[in-house]
């Protein structure tokens, strides 16, 4: 199992009072994964039901902590997440 | 200097951190430290400032930390941001904290053991103070309220520059400001020792190095700055207050400015300067 790895960047270096801050966060492991299962059933007469189920494989958990301020995450594609907060 | 910390974690423990530093112009408050830390003083104070913002309060060796529900700190608004320095170790300070009212969540800068260079008054010896700040921040690593925390050690800016002990102050104090878990630094800083005004560059130049060089945020703990013999009516002492702290107010580190108002520096019956301190609380935080 590997280590997970992360980098965290800001939109910009300094911000004034009140002025939204984006924090991009990417991550990954190589052994994490999102495996897609595709299920087909069908009956006598030909009519198919299809069901798709997902399993992650390592999942990863990110958190933000900053003690002057509190972040809202705003998306989180399992690669890529992008956090806000309020200068 | 903000610092935003991001953490992965996968399904067996294993983690990453990576963080990201920031400023934000303008965070400059400015406030006082009262003469004496007692109910008197702070209630005198707060009826001079009544809108103050930041407020630094002292607590000397043999008093410990104080109580959230005593007097003094019961009357400190709860929007207010606090300075709380102390000098006693060891103290059950994770106790304390998970002791502070749920309703009072403004985040407060603490320091242990400030001014350590003067060596008097219960001063520990350098060893002594770097590793109690050690035990200071392992104490509260991992609190549930460590967000409302920022551990900041608080130097004398005189001693670090021009003190008998100057060469060392790094070494000796200042190192401590580059321990993982420091959140902020701050200094004392006066104009005694100098023939005239200390331009705001001047004042604050090694202060902001040493922030800067850290990647912390600054707070100037105490300022005072007596009249000159030249400026018997302290019109010009004002007009340098007002420089100093306008130009703190634009550097990104600075956060806190806390006149003491104590001695020399009391304002009481130094009008022009009492109306700048009065003004620039209104300006910066009040």
């Amino acid at each position: 199992m590997a280590a997970p790895t992360v980098t965290a960047s800001l939109n910009k270096a300094t911000y004034n009072p009140g002025e939204q801050m984006q924090l991009t966060v990417t991550y990954g492991d190589a052994d994490h994964d999102v495996a897609t299962q595709t299920i087909t059933v069908s009956d006598s007469a030909g009519t198919e039901t299809v069901v798709t189920t997902t399993a992650v494989v390592d999942p990863l958990t990110v958190e933000v902590s900053d003690p002057d301020r509190t972040w809202t995450k705003q998306s989180d594609n399992g690669q890529v997440a992008v956090f806000t907060s309020t200068a | 200097m903000g610092t935003v910390t991001a953490l992965v974690t996968d399904s067996g423990g294993r983690s990453a951190v990576a963080t990201a530093s920031y400023a934000i112009t303008g965070s400059l408050q400015v406030g006082w430290c009262p003469p004496n830390t007692n109910l008197t003083d702070l209630s005198a104070q707060i009826s001079k400032y009544p809108t103050t913002k930041f407020m630094r309060l002292y607590f000397s060796a043999g008093q410990g930390l104080p109580s959230w529900t005593g007097a003094v700190l019961s009357m400190v608004p709860a929007d207010v941001t606090l300075h709380l320095s102390f000098k006693d170790w060891p103290v059950d300070v994770g106790a304390w904290l998970s002791g502070r009212p749920t309703n009072r969540r403004t985040p407060f800068y603490l320091t242990l053991d400030h001014e350590p260079e003067q060596q008097d008054a219960g001063d520990p010896l350098p060893a002594a103070f770097r590793q109690e700040w050690k035990d200071l921040i392992t104490a509260l690593n991992g609190h549930p309220r460590r967000g409302e925390v920022r551990l900041t050690p608080t130097y004398t800016e005189y001693a670090a520059t021009k003190g008998s002990n100057a060469s060392t102050w790094y070494s000796n104090y200042g190192v401590v400001s580059g321990y993982p878990g420091i959140d902020a630094v701050a200094f004392d800083i006066y104009n005694d020792g100098y023939s005239s005004y200390r331009t705001p560059e001047q004042m604050f130049a090694f202060a902001l190095a040493h922030a800067r060089q850290h990647g912390r945020s600054l707070v100037v703990a105490e300022w005072g700055i007596e009249r000159k013999p030249f400026d018997p009516n302290g019109t010009q002492c004002a007009q340098v207050m007002r420089a100093q702290a306008d130009y703190l107010a634009r550097q990104p580190e600075a956060r806190g400015l806390a006149w003491f108002y104590r001695g020399g520096d009391n304002l009481d019956t130094r009008t022009p300067e009492k109306q700048a301190l009065t003004d620039l609380i209104a300006q910066y935080g009040g």
